[in-house]
């Protein structure tokens, strides 16, 4: 079975290449014919997000978020869950975090206590929150998913009443908080772009989530509840804690993301619909193939191309929006399991084919 | 005779590399019933389900009436005349016979269902052959046996001309059988083909008159009937002269671990599946339950378990009730079990063979570090050591169990369950469609964990010759109650154990003793 083994992981591979190689393709095509100009948008599209210091640290303001909500997600995926409440979680979260930020930032209190005490909320913002959906499901039975969407949206209009309601500005003729404190606002890594030290607490997630799942009976536990529920029952597992501890952590990274991400970039609470970084956390999950490890892969993958939408978007006519096709085609392919399956099994079937006659003969 | 199906050098790889069928052949006459045997897991289920276009094959030809015939899915075959029985019927209970037949055909104008005509289609059918099915009975309502007799007819009703019946007695009373037999020799008399398999070699001598023997995916022999005996077709489809013989020295049984006591469970739809059942289990003994699968056995071993809940009465392991508990507490408790489905409840496919061995034991302090982590090392030790000696072939414990033959799968199983610690093992069909060596490993096993280690040991197995050789004292369960008890399962005869098994003879309370 050597044999198969090898040829399984070589498609693995291949398939991501092709999957990749097929959604840029596709993606430039479609640029050629919208524009004008089509090698300039390709390279603006391709390379922009590398042209200058700027845009690089655009791609590492997005890159950070997606490593805590994508990390988060792989627990939700592992357990078989489709969770999908990191959306509103990192809303709510966000609000939470500026709230507290805001009243108590200019109090005395050193930075750095500041700052890990805000990231303590905002974990705490997304594990309460995310309790919610998880003991529905795991105790009562109701469908993750439905309750999830819906609870985004309840979170998300809390989110705007709290703003509209305690935090709002009445000098700025939009709606958002009072400015956030510098005390409380992550250090530049590199000046006048969005690398800030939240790197570092996304790639220690990373870590850390990647302990929890192969280094701890919590995370072999999660992983036998989402591959295989029955024969975790037989093993004796708790199911019901196994399961609903996933979800929370999930949960509780995508609210780092939001308070993470707050801090990071912005000088006040704007938010007054959905980010989209709670979705964009199962597109990294789903990337990574439920990986841990390979998380900063995909937030990478998916940073770039959002990056280079966004520059295309300001430097053409090219609508932001395109570059939802190559990412739909993307996820399609790699998370479709019959993606090059037929092509697989031809090779599996001869090298079985082969190793019987071998033994026959 | 004309030959109606010739499948030839039929070759079946399945998605993991598993090669189910290796050049097979099998060819059938018009008239004959034609007997397809092997163990299980030698490929039969898998070369009729070729056959009947439910799985594509990677080598070979099937040819009908001398014709190259592609089959490309179920619908063609029944449109070229092969009907099939499944092991588990195809039906909609809360519909009638005569709706359940003509599904797929229904007789009726622009639309409409032809009620009528529906009903009057299948009683012609089933008067014609004598089948003795109401056409306007809810199939909810039915027997096994004649919900069987509904899956005949439902190929009969599409003119099938080659009819596959997949192991069809393993759900049926001797009398049903009885019947069923008169009724395909009716069938065959009437010009179809049958394909019957089975591994229950009287019924084959009894019933047909063609024999196709497979073992491990290949074509190992077949005759007419009168060239063999059912010694010879063991033979064959073990590939020995002897079934397996374990040499064991006497139990010495000493203080109780398992006690059943009148512990009764209905099924969902209602059915009592366990009828008052109590017996015992001491340290160092291996007690055999056999029946004739669906009496109440697996149920038994499953709430044993903790995995099937308990209605009436109790069970207790080491002195201790386990009702109501949870599996990770009667497993604390020193239960290990192997389980009927290993697929279902005894594995995770996707997961590495690590993953599988330590589902029971990730939690326990041996192999934690600082009270949080896994001890990787000592982990990937036991793993390896576990892997070693039960000579589960693969290429590293990070190796996904999917990727493993049936008998390996198997192994890392009973590796895990052998090595819990456990006081009382329960093992539901340990052997069942895995190949002889794992076989004999396995058995060997058990015998040994319970003379050395002193473990008690519960053995439900619907195979004749494991039940007989492995167990000190035998059961025999028959619609839910126990009918025998055997304090020496060495003297019992394969002919005795299938007449308590078939409900012709029965013990009393007084004849069967302490069930203890």
């Amino acid at each position: 079975m050597k044999e198969t083994r090898r040829i399984e992981f070589f498609f693995e591979i291949f398939r991501i290449v092709l999957a990749l190689a097929i959604a840029f393709g596709f993606t430039f095509i479609c640029i050629a014919f919208m524009t004008d100009d089509p090698l300039e948008a390709l390279k603006a599209f391709a390379l922009g997000p590398f042209s200058n210091m700027r845009r690089f640290g655009q791609m590492m303001g997005k890159f950070i978020p997606y490593l805590l909500v994508g990390s988060g997600m792989c627990f939700i995926y592992a357990a078989n869950r489709f969770n999908m409440g990191g959306e509103g979680v990192y809303l709510l979260s966000g609000c939470i975090v500026t709230f507290i930020g805001v009243n108590i930032g200019d109090s005395g209190i050193p930075h750095v206590l500041l700052v890990v005490l805000l990231m303590a909320v905002g974990v705490a913002i997304g594990a309460g929150a995310g309790l919610i959906p998880a003991l529905m499901r795991e105790k009562l039975g109701v469908n993750e998913t439905v309750i999830s969407i819906m609870l985004n949206y309840a979170l998300m209009y809390l989110s705007t009443f709290l703003v509209k309601t305690l935090m709002v500005d009445p000098n700025i003729s939009y709606l958002g908080s009072k400015p956030l404190p510098d005390n409380m606002k992550l250090t530049r890594l590199v000046p006048r772009t969005n690398i800030h030290s939240g790197l570092f607490v996304g790639l220690l997630a990373v870590v850390v989530v990647g302990v929890i799942f192969y280094r701890t009976s919590l995370g072999y536990s999660i992983r036998i509840c989402g591959s295989n529920p029955q024969f975790a029952k037989a093993s004796g597992i708790n199911m019901t804690s196994s399961l609903v501890l996933a979800q929370v952590i999930g949960l509780g990274l995508c609210g780092l993301g939001g308070a993470v991400d707050i801090m990071g970039i912005y000088d006040r609470y704007v938010w007054a619909g959905f980010t989209n970084y709670g979705f964009d956390g199962m597109l990294v999950a789903v990337l990574a193939r439920k990986n841990p490890w390979l998380v900063p892969l995909g937030s990478f993958l998916l940073a770039y191309m959002r990056t280079g939408a966004s520059i295309l978007n300001y430097s053409t006519e090219l609508p932001f929006e395109f570059v939802d096709i190559m990412q739909a085609i993307l996820v399609l392919l790699i998370a479709g399991e019959h993606f090059m399956a037929g092509f697989k099994n031809k090779i599996i079937f001869s090298a079985s084919k082969a190793k019987n006659k071998k033994e026959a003969a | 005779m004309a030959e109606v199906l010739r499948m030839q050098n039929i070759t079946k790889i399945y998605s993991n590399g598993f090669m189910a069928n290796k050049d097979v052949n099998l060819v059938v006459n018009e008239g004959e019933i034609h007997a397809l045997v092997g163990e299980n897991g030698a490929g039969k289920t898998t070369l009729m389900k070729i056959l009947f276009g439910m799985e594509d094959f990677q080598g070979g030809q099937i040819l009908l009436d001398g014709k190259d015939a592609h089959i490309s899915d179920p619908l063609d075959a029944i449109a070229k005349g092969i009907g099939m029985v499944h092991q588990h019927f195809m039906q909609v209970p809360s519909l009638t016979v005569a709706e359940n037949v003509t599904l797929g055909m229904e007789p009726g104008k622009g639309g409409m269902f032809d009620h009528r005509q529906a009903v009057k289609m299948t009683q012609e059918i089933s008067d014609k052959y004598q089948l003795k099915v109401d056409a306007n009975a809810r199939i909810a309502d039915m027997g096994v046996g004649l919900r069987q007799k509904v899956e005949i007819l439902k190929a009969l009703i599409r003119n099938c001309r080659i009819l596959i019946l997949d192991e069809p007695t393993a759900v049926l009373t001797p009398q049903e059988t009885k019947e069923l037999f008169v009724q395909l020799k009716a069938l065959r008399d009437s010009g179809i083909s049958i394909i019957f398999i089975s591994h229950k070699l009287e019924e084959v001598m009894e019933l047909c008159s063609r024999v196709t023997v497979l073992r491990a995916g290949r074509t190992v022999g077949g005759d007419v009937i009168e060239n063999l005996n059912p010694a010879s077709i063991s033979r064959m489809m073990v590939g020995r002269d002897v079934v397996l013989k374990i040499e064991k020295e006497a139990a010495k049984p000493t203080e109780t671990v398992l006690e059943v006591s009148g512990v009764s469970r209905r099924s969902k739809e209602h059915v009592t599946v366990v009828d008052d059942v109590s017996f015992g289990i001491r340290r160092g003994e291996i007690v055999g339950i056999a029946g004739v699968e669906g009496n109440g056995q697996n149920d038994v071993a499953e709430m044993i378990a903790g995995m099937a809940s308990i209605d009436h009465g109790d069970i207790q392991v080491n002195g201790k009730s386990i009702k109501g508990k949870k599996i990770r507490q009667i497993r604390e408790q020193g239960v290990a079990y192997i389980s009927e489905d290993r697929m279902t409840h005894g594995c995770a496919a996707n997961l590495p063979i690590r993953e599988n061995i330590m589902a029971d034991r990730v939690h326990s302090k041996e192999y934690k570090k600082f009270g949080i982590f896994t001890d990787t090392k000592k982990i990937n030790q036991h793993v390896e050591e576990l892997i070693r000696e039960y000579e589960v072939s693969c290429d590293d414990a990070s190796q996904p169990v999917r990727m493993l033959s049936g008998g390996n799968i198997q192994k890392v199983i009973v590796a895990r369950e052998f090595t819990s610690g456990a006081d009382l093992i329960i093992a539901n069909q340990p052997t069942r469609g895995i190949d002889v060596g794992t076989t004999e490993m396995i058995r060997k096993t058990l015998v040994r964990k319970a003379r050395e280690e002193g473990v008690a040991t519960l053995l439900v197995s619907s195979d004749l010759n494991e039940i007989l050789e492995v167990s000190d004292r035998l059961l025999v369960m028959k619609d839910g109650k126990i009918v025998a008890h055997f304090r020496d399962a060495s003297q019992v005869s394969e002919d005795l154990l299938g007449e308590y098994m078939l409900g012709v003879k029965a013990m009393t309370a007084e004849e069967m003793g302490d069930l203890l």
